[in-house]
């Protein structure tokens, strides 16, 4: 009888807790999967094998007498989710043995069977600062990465490493601050640059309204950061996502055609009218043919004077106005296109070092052999989408643009004018954290009316996943644990 | 594979071109060609924007290290040395030690030694720093507004004043023996060899360069305000530093220096181009049209006639004229005279200037002409550009068409005054054999006094 009652009570008691709790209810419904998933929600089989967990435990559940394999878990939950999601593992071969099978454990962080909405990428913060906050328990040798990230703040997080570390590798000679002076010159300075400066068809790109007047040619060149900086989608070819291009996430690398040749144009000291600039970035035996070409035309139709002409235009007593002027030759004295080319090698190293103007250095750089001069990345470890912060004045993260130094020559290239943490964790705090004084200030202005206070999740800015040029080497390494690195 | 050498051949020479750098504060035009700088197409911006390239273009200066391996400077060179043939080792060191000092921007060390001259360097001709001024104490000061306070203080000239430009042109379109720390005495036996005479005149050869400044700049006005004025000052100046030249020549000579044999020897005494050329080569007939008006045969040329006619009354002055001899005269005693005569003139240049009204300074020199014809050529070819200036001052004053009566006149002036009828290469071997004086006061007196006639002398 007794067995009977107790049988009875157990069962409302698992009966009460099936119905009336969240854990108890997926032992007669697992829930329902997220919207990516639901189309085969009702074919269990293509995440599920019998005696092969799949859960955040999946890891740790070794009953071998069983039949229940911890090792033969992972790797169906890992294959299972590769099948699709072809993405590489986190640093795998330098984590000790716990924490490789947590990387290799996917639903560790990416848990479904929550409802449709559940969002699976919504990874939370605690799933990074597992590991994150104390990185030495985590891996098997000494960690290159800082050993304690626990939250998004300066105490907590750190600087970004790879602006606060070393100088800008740059290695083109510039001055932003003199750039965006009117006229490009220093208060003080001659010589400003003015719209008639540049070449007619240029100039109304450059033409602005000022004080809602526009501006004419007799008016200074006034550059403003997007002049050379424009936003555009993601430079990876491979990029096939169209909010990636839309939305402006990223910038286009400064090209001296489109940027810089409107003033800065290669002439050489050759500049007759109709004569062509020079392109920019060619070989130098290529560079002196056109060079002829210029010297020799502008003197071939008029437009310069032949060596060798002594006729003039006013009268000298005796001389009268000399003798007739001399055919124009198609042969150019080696000397005038030695100082040529000098002249036009002493342009470039305006911005340029004297070890990238070699043949060598300028042929690596066409064939792509090189790095860039600028790099095309400067945060190494984080994401920036320029496109949600569009709003906001670039000063505020770039304030080092304005900064004209001491010296008359230009340092840019060796300060890296980007904010570190700073100019982030002011807005991208916890919730509970009031928006600071001098930020809320900045709300309508310098803020252009964005909202000032943004989720500091980890997720926000970084992947766990790397990418892969090799799509193969993904597969790989969920086949081979161990075998891959990891994401930023 | 030809390119690649070609192109390798010029890499290098630029490699040898930079490290044979010029001295004396010399820094080369090179960075003044940027498009932000002087290198700008012409036509854009404002005429500092594209300086360079007009000046590379169009200007006679670029290309005058050029002309020292041309035909008639070969020729030349080789009447100086037989043993110069271009190119050579030996044509190099007649040009370091001749022609560099004015045909391009030179430093002292550019003009002795037997290194091979580089290509780049006679291709730059007389560049900026030769008129403006070795670059290296103002390049970086220069683009400040601050800086027209410091420039007497840097060695960048004055290009702008009257005196400035006419100082700068003469150093080497006259000569000096000092200026810069160089030798730029283009002496008879240059002339001999075959080198032009040098008849500097300021107005005319700033006419006929390529400006790469704004002419209408109020700096420039004062230049262009007053030809007559402009013509006058600088013709004091252009006698100072030809007076200047003579002294230096006879220092050379005077019995208290202690110089080199060398330099003696490279220092002709008496020196031929500091006289009348037409004094000397002119028709050996007894009846020589080229005899003296005053009817002397005392071989007293004129000294200096260019540049001192209408400046010192040397005509009919034997007196005078003695003293300035090549043969009757001294080192010591043109020495002394020339400096004199330089410091005088200068102090005329450097003081104020009355500037009387065109239509009166025309008719002056018009009443003189129909008073007396000129003694010779070069009197005739100093009125002729005194009148010019006047008219072209008449002209801006009364606001005349370009083709009015009295630039007519002074056209057919200019052509009697040409050695020859039709335009030659060889000019320079020519002389107003065919000028006739009284012919000249005629067409003065016809041109610019239609109802008057000459007066005979």
């Amino acid at each position: 009888m007794l067995c009977i009652v107790g049988g009875l009570v157990a069962g409302v008691a698992y009966s009460l807790f099936v119905l009336a709790t969240p854990n108890g209810s997926r032992h007669v419904s697992t829930g329902t999967l997220a919207l990516p998933h639901a189309h085969f929600e009702n074919d269990c089989g293509q995440c599920h094998a019998d005696l092969t967990p799949i859960s955040s435990d999946a890891s740790k559940i070794d009953l071998q007498w069983l039949g229940v394999s911890s090792v033969k878990s992972r790797q169906h939950t890992e294959a299972a989710c590769q099948s699709c999601h072809r993405v590489g593992n986190h640093h795998r071969a330098d984590l000790n043995s716990d924490w490789k099978s947590l990387d290799q454990d996917c639903a560790s962080c990416h848990a479904d069977h929550e409802g449709r909405e559940n969002d699976l990428t919504a990874v939370a913060n605690e799933n990074c600062t597992v590991c994150h906050s104390n990185l030495a328990a985590t891996c098997s040798g000494e960690s290159k990465r800082q050993n304690s990230i626990s939250g998004f703040t300066l105490e907590s997080h750190g600087e970004f490493r790879s602006l606060s570390e070393g100088n800008d590798s740059g290695r083109v000679k510039f001055d932003h601050a003199q750039h965006l002076l009117p006229g490009q010159v220093e208060p003080g300075e001659l010589g400003p640059m003015k719209l008639s400066s540049l070449p007619a068809t240029l100039r109304e790109r450059y033409r602005k309204t000022l004080n809602n007047a526009g501006q004419s040619d007799d008016d200074l060149v006034q550059l403003q950061c997007n002049d050379c900086h424009t936003p555009s989608g993601n430079p990876d070819p491979r990029s096939t996502l169209l909010s990636d291009r839309e939305l402006g996430r990223y910038f286009s690398p400064v090209s001296f055609e489109e940027h810089c040749q409107a003033c800065h144009a290669i002439r050489g000291g050759v500049g007759t009218p109709g004569t062509t600039e020079l392109p920019h970035a060619v070989a130098w035996q290529d560079l002196d043919s056109l060079l002829a070409a210029n010297i020799l035309g502008s003197r071939a139709i008029g437009n310069a004077r032949v060596p060798g002409d002594d006729s003039q235009a006013v009268e000298k007593p005796g001389d009268g106005f000399g003798p007739e002027s001399p055919p124009a030759k198609n042969i150019l004295d080696p000397g005038v296109l030695i100082a040529a080319r000098q002249r036009v090698k002493t342009e470039c190293q305006k911005c340029h070092q004297d070890e990238d103007l070699s043949g060598t250095s300028i042929s690596a750089a066409l064939s792509g052999e090189s790095e860039p001069i600028i790099p095309t990345r400067w945060l190494q470890h984080g994401l920036y989408d320029h496109g949600v912060h569009a709003s906001i004045q670039c000063d505020q993260c770039h304030a080092g643009v304005r900064d004209l130094g001491d010296s008359a020559e230009a340092s840019d290239q060796n300060v890296i004018m980007i904010s570190n943490i700073e100019s982030c964790v002011g807005c991208h705090r916890d919730p509970m954290v009031k928006t600071p004084d001098e930020i809320q200030a900045k709300h309508e202005v310098e803020f252009g009316g964005m909202p000032v206070w943004a989720s500091s999740d980890c997720i926000l800015c970084h992947r766990y996943h790397p990418t892969d040029p090799n799509r193969a080497l993904m597969i790989q390494a969920a086949q081979n644990p161990g075998s891959a690195e990891g994401a930023e | 594979m030809i390119r690649a050498f070609v192109g390798s051949i010029v890499s290098l020479a630029i490699t040898v071109s930079t490290a044979l750098a010029q001295g004396d504060g010399l820094i080369g035009s090179d960075s003044c060609a940027a498009s932000t700088c002087h290198g700008n197409q012409i036509g854009l911006g404002e005429s500092w924007n594209h300086s360079l390239t007009q000046f590379l273009a169009n200007d006679p200066h670029a290309s005058a290290g050029l002309v020292l391996v041309n035909s008639a400077s070969q020729s030349i060179v080789r009447a100086i040395d037989r043993n110069a043939e271009y190119p050579s080792p030996q044509y190099d060191a007649v040009l370091r030690n001749r022609c560099v000092s004015c045909h391009t921007t030179a430093a002292p060390s550019d003009c002795e030694g037997t290194e091979p001259l580089e290509p780049a360097f006679l291709a730059a001709g007389v560049s900026c720093e030769s008129c403006h001024g070795p670059a290296a104490d103002w390049m970086d000061h220069h683009t400040s507004k601050s800086f027209g306070d410091l420039r007497t203080e840097t060695s960048i000239r004055d290009t702008k004043s009257i005196v400035g430009r006419t100082n700068t042109c003469v150093r080497c379109h006259v000569g000096s023996r000092t200026e810069d720390k160089l030798v730029r005495d283009m002496n008879h036996d240059l002339i001999a060899a075959g080198h032009p005479a040098l008849r500097f005149d300021l107005l005319i050869y700033d006419e006929i360069l390529p400006a790469h400044w704004d002419r209408q700049s109020v700096a420039n006005q004062d230049f262009t305000q007053s030809h007559v004025r402009t013509r006058t000052i600088s013709r004091w100046i252009n006698l100072a530093a030809a007076s200047e030249l003579a002294a230096e020549r006879a220092d050379v000579h005077t019995t208290d220096s202690s110089v080199p044999n060398s330099i003696l020897l490279s220092v002709p005494w008496p020196e031929f181009s500091d006289y009348d050329c037409f004094g000397c080569h002119q028709s050996l007939r007894t009846l020589s049209p080229r005899t003296s008006l005053l009817k002397i045969s005392d071989g007293l040329p004129i000294w200096n006639s260019w540049h001192s006619v209408g400046q010192i009354e040397l005509y009919g002055k034997p007196d005078r004229l003695k003293k300035l001899s090549p043969h009757r005269s001294s080192p010591e005693t043109i020495a002394d005279l020339g400096a004199k005569i330089a410091k005088i003139h200068r102090d005329k240049a450097d003081g104020e200037f009355e500037t009387a009204k065109p239509r009166d300074v025309f008719d002056s020199i018009v009443s003189r002409i129909k008073q007396r014809p000129p003694f010779d050529w070069h009197e005739a070819a100093v009125e002729y550009l005194n009148l010019d200036a006047a008219v072209s001052d008449i002209e801006s004053a009364e606001n005349l068409e370009g083709s009015n009566s009295l630039r007519i006149g002074i056209q057919y002036l200019g052509k009697l005054l040409r050695y020859g009828d039709t335009p030659s290469k060889e000019r320079s071997y020519l002389s107003p054999a065919k000028f006739d004086p009284g012919e000249f006061q005629s067409a003065v007196v016809r041109q610019f006094l239609p109802t008057d006639s000459p007066q005979s002398h």
